[in-house]
């Protein structure tokens, strides 16, 4: 333990600041899955533009909610911002193969991907579902929120448009 | 620093360790066993002089469907290595419970109680194999492992009981003789305690026991049955400081035994155990012959 | 004790130094905290018990740091003393996770603790919930590397977390996944997906059992094969190990496998789903001794839907590590706001069935009975399906937007529930659950959700009533009221209202609750892996927080 500490510290300030990096983003290199079975790392996801990432499961309630909420409001919000609306299922092997057909009966119309042994929730410290981070265009995390009550798609409305307009 | 390390050089670096990897897991990593399954003892239990014995205490309960599976490994012990297994079958908790016409035996005790509360088990069957240590609890299927090491080990205190059943009374007593044979730690010797115990064998009553159908057997018989202790269940204090082979600790106790307590099935477990460290450093079982 | 001190010393000193040279350093400093606390009165009635130190308290909290591909972070636990009906081998405070991990390109390498699944889990699958007191993580060394597109290699040896220390097996497994739309130009552009994958796992533990000759290594196999075409989907997996003696298996010699296979079809509005899973002695931990959720390497998905509803959670599906066939299927559809039957917004139908057995089990002759310990233990027919029922759930499911305001959720389900196989009591029981419930909102950001469910079951503890009332003020606050009636309980004094209050505050990411209330005895599951909840009566507070 503690040359774990003395090999951390190390790497934190003589090494780190050597690195070069292509991109810049607040989302670490952890790789998630699209619903076609493809592997990608959470940093190449977002597009130039500010996204949303909302954590859910398919047996969460407040989850369900929240996705339906937003799918309602989804095309007016569309109509009115360019921005990325992602979500990530953490649902585990049991569930992970209706999250497909799940979200295509309820005709939601996001980016999909699975996180079936919670790495990537693990890593960016959600400790439960839902959780919704907002990042602005450069990658930054600029908003967050743990659960869902109604109305919620309210608040996460004000805080896209306060994002857009910088 | 990364740069200097051309990529080729990594890819072959990491290619080997993939390569020692598979190798270790893949070449080495599988034991077929072929029956029989069964560990030879023929040669097995030379006596020496003073032997560390076994203290097993088996937490159990008579609606509990797996906990004949630990009864069962205590009977093989006990085919193998005799009287130098040491069981105690405590019935507490939710499974001992006294529910309907069929499990209407009840096995509780007060200190079995005293136990449960101490101990705050989560599951049972659940033991302890020479220790009495909170952080100790072994599964079942430990128990043969853990007294495996233990009864390969010399004693470090000697005990000896001899008893004298009053009839009328239904009166136990029992003398005992403490003498250290080995050298016991300097922290032992101000927290040695020895604690008493009165069980029963030979109970004929259900036990749920999810390796039969049905289930619920009747006339199962229930072996090293918690019956009471001499004392309280965490013992007494003893000073084995000015003891040796000539002077030995002697203790007269007792108990009284209770109406439908067969004494001729009732044996006496004795232990000496470090307060300290909860670990038992000898223990005896005494079988009844009345 | 020097040891923790030092550590923590040098957390805070890493801490601190990061932060005040956060100007010249780009990395991210990450974490969460979570504090639960619940008070306990003893309840004879309802079976709660005391606790002598009056206040119980679990608590973590992580820190992360991430840098471009490198990222190391922490973990620090602390429950004094640990809730009721976990485990009180958490009792403590300590450090029980850290690591270091480095990414590049091709390359992944992780040393310390480490949490991975290979496939769909049932080899290995590490993982922690913290509300199960399950945590088994590898603390050891991993390595991935990715040489071209497509083709992806994990290879990792370790011992897994138990409890404060680490068990007593060692962990050694590689896993290959080859994705062929990634691999080959040519079918980079095919609506076909295809991909194929498999995993070797090996445990060591050293046998010093004087009654069994055990095997010391235990080797384990995986093999899967995934194809899609547009909204088609198959995943299938079969799994095998060789002799694995354990306390799982009442310690018989018998081989073990397990198959999966799930297939589903969505298209707009409509999704379908067809899971079918056999297992067989397939219970894989990384100590045989071991049982309940302590060192389980494979985690064997249950085959059945998971419910939030408090009376639809009573009797939950646990897995059957020892045997089980089961079959599970469900159509998800929605019909069109507009339409005849959607309605104004449209209304989501969803109708599930499960069902599980045991497998065959035949004696392997006419001396060694069924299981018998020291045995190749049984024999089975792949193809047959063993007489006794374990579970069936049939359910159907409406969720309808009547209006602006108001929304609707009506549920049936018709459950079996093997409750001696499941808790070793009682037998198959039988019950209907209905659940209605409402959202109204009333006002802007104002709103109110009603729950009425109940349970009707001549077994075990017989009728059950529930009505819960919740109103939010988003996005801060929220109220709620329950009250579970045990109303048709056989024995009349322990009909009794278990009410239960809330009170939340939630800001950003920053969540505090307390409440106050009876808590029934019940069964808490998370994916097939169940703890005893224990009845309680008292407060309990709950704060959680990210940053």
């Amino acid at each position: 333990m503690k040359y774990f500490i003395a090999v951390c510290l190390v790497f934190t300030f003589n090494v780190l600041p050597g690195f070069s990096q292509s991109k810049k983003t607040d989302l670490p290199g952890i790789d998630i899955k699209t619903l076609d079975g493809k592997w990608v790392s959470a940093k190449t996801i977002q597009k130039d533009k500010p996204m949303v990432i909302s954590f859910w499961a398919t047996w969460c309630k407040p989850c369900v909610r929240e996705l339906d909420a937003i799918r309602d409001v989804l095309p007016d919000w569309n109509d009115e911002f360019d921005f990325q609306m992602v979500t990530v299922s953490v649902d585990d092997s049991r569930s992970e193969h209706r999250v497909a057909p799940f979200v295509k009966a309820r005709e939601w119309n996001y980016e999909f991907y699975l996180d079936p042994n919670s790495e990537l929730k693990r890593a960016l410290n959600a400790p439960t579902v839902p959780h919704t981070f907002l990042y602005n265009k450069k990658g930054k995390l600029v908003w967050q929120h743990s659960g869902f009550t109604e109305g919620d798609e309210d608040e996460l409305y004000e805080k896209l448009l306060e994002v857009t307009k910088k | 620093m990364m740069k200097w390390y051309g990529k080729y050089k990594m890819m072959k670096f990491t290619r080997s360790i993939l390569l020692l990897l598979f190798l270790l897991t893949i070449g080495y990593a599988c034991d077929y066993v072929e029956a029989p399954y069964f560990e030879n003892h023929e040669t097995g239990g030379e006596i020496e002089d003073v032997q560390s014995n076994v203290l097993i205490l088996d937490f159990t309960g008579h609606t509990c469907k797996s906990c004949p599976k630990a009864h069962r490994i205590i009977h093989q012990l006990t085919e193998v290595y005799g009287d130098r297994i040491v069981p105690v079958a405590f019935h507490l908790g939710y499974f001992a419970r006294v529910s309907g016409d069929k499990y209407s035996m009840d096995f509780n005790t007060g200190e079995g109680a005293e136990l449960e509360s101490y101990y705050n088990f989560v599951s049972y069957p659940i033991g302890l194999v020479n220790t009495l240590s909170k952080n100790s609890l072994s599964p079942y299927p430990s128990w043969a492992t853990e007294s495996a090491g233990i009864l390969e080990k010399e004693a470090l205190i000697a005990i000896d009981a001899t008893y004298q059943f009053d009839q009328v009374a239904s009166k136990l007593n029992v003398d005992v003789s403490l003498i250290p044979v080995g050298t016991l730690s300097e922290e032992c010797g101000p927290n040695l305690r020895l604690a008493m115990y009165l069980t029963e064998s030979h109970i004929l009553a259900w036990q749920k026991d999810e390796d039969v159908t049905p289930m619920d057997v009747e006339n199962y018989e229930h072996n090293h049955v918690f019956r009471k202790a001499f004392g309280s269940i965490w013992g007494e204090s003893v000073s084995l400081d000015d003891v040796g082979i000539s002077n030995p600790l002697l203790l007269a106790r007792s108990v009284t035994f209770e109406d439908s307590w067969l004494p001729q099935n009732s044996s006496v477990v004795l232990f000496v155990y470090n307060s300290e460290t909860m670990e038992v450093i000898q223990s005896i079982l005494v079988n009844l012959e009345i | 004790m020097v040891k923790t001190k030092l550590i923590l010393a040098s957390v805070i000193i890493l801490f601190f130094s990061v932060s005040s040279r956060a100007q010249e350093i780009p990395g991210r400093i990450s974490g969460n905290f979570q504090l639960d606390a619940q008070t306990y009165k003893a309840d004879t009635l309802i079976g709660a018990r005391a606790a002598p130190e009056k206040l119980l308290l679990n608590s973590y909290a992580n820190i992360r740091y991430d840098q471009g591909g490198f990222s190391a972070g922490l973990r620090f636990e602390a429950n004094l003393n640990t809730l009721q009906g976990i485990d009180p081998a958490f009792d403590g405070v300590g450090i029980p996770y850290y690591f270091i991990r480095y990414r590049t390109e091709d390359l992944d390498f992780t040393v310390g603790d480490f949490y991975e699944q290979f496939g769909s889990g049932i080899l290995l699958r590490t993982w922690e919930d913290k509300f199960l007191g399950v945590d088994n993580a590898i603390r050891g060394f991993r390595i991935r590397y990715t040489p071209k597109p497509g083709i992806q290699i994990t290879g990792l040896i370790g011992k897994q977390r138990h409890f404060w220390e680490l068990g007593e097996g060692i962990v050694r497994g590689l896993d290959g996944n080859i994705s062929l739309n990634e691999l080959l130009p040519s079918l980079q552009t095919s609506a076909t997906r295809l991909a194929f994958g498999g995993s070797f796992v090996s445990k060591y533990q050293a046998d010093g059992d004087p009654l069994y000759i055990l095997p010391e290594n235990v080797g384990a196999w995986a093999y899967r094969f995934n194809l899609s075409r547009g909204g088609f989907q198959l995943e299938s997996e079969y799994s095998t190990k060789i002799n694995d003696p354990s306390a799982d298996n009442n310690f018989i010699y018998k081989p073990g496998n397990a198959i999966l296979v799930n297939a589903s079809y969505a298209t707009s509005g409509l999704g379908v789903n067809l899971s079918i899973k056999r297992v067989d002695n397939m219970s894989f931990r990384s100590d045989r001794n071991q049982n309940l959720n302590k060192l389980m390497l494979g985690y064997l998905p249950p085959n059945s839907k998971s419910y939030t509803y408090s009376l639809m959670t009573l009797y939950p599906y646990a897995s059957q590590a020892n045997g089980e066939i089961g079959i599970q299927t469900e159509i998800s559809y929605r019909m069109k706001s507009g339409s005849l039957l959607g309605g104004k917004y449209g209304t989501q139908i969803t109708l599930n069935a499960s069902l599980v057995n045991d497998i065959d089990k035949s004696a392997i002759n006419d001396s060694i009975s069924i299981g018998a310990p020291g045995s190749l233990g049984y024999k089975s027919d792949f193809f047959k399906i063993g007489d006794d029922k374990f579970y069936r759930d049939i359910n159907v499911e409406i969720a309808r937007k009547l209006s602006k305001k108001w929304k609707a959720n009506i549920i049936y389900q018709y459950l079996n529930y093997n409750q001696l196989v499941m808790e070793g009591k009682g037998g198959l029981l039988s019950a209907n659950i209905a659940v209605l419930e409402l959202t109204w909102k009333f006002k802007s950001r104002n709103t109110i959700r009603m729950e009425a469910q109940g349970l009707w079951t001549k077994e075990d503890r017989g009728n059950w009533a529930m009505l819960l009332a919740e109103y939010t003020i988003s996005p801060h606050w929220f109220i709620s009221v329950s009250d579970q009636y045990n109303y048709g309980h056989p024995e009349e004094v322990k009909r009794i209202h278990y009410l239960y209050g809330s009170v939340g505050y939630i800001k950003e990411a920053t969540r505090i609750q307390l409440s106050y209330g009876k808590q029934r005895e019940g069964i808490l599951c998370v994916g097939g892996v169940c703890r005893n909840v224990p009845a309680m009566n008292g407060f309990s507070l709950s704060i959680s927080s990210t940053f």
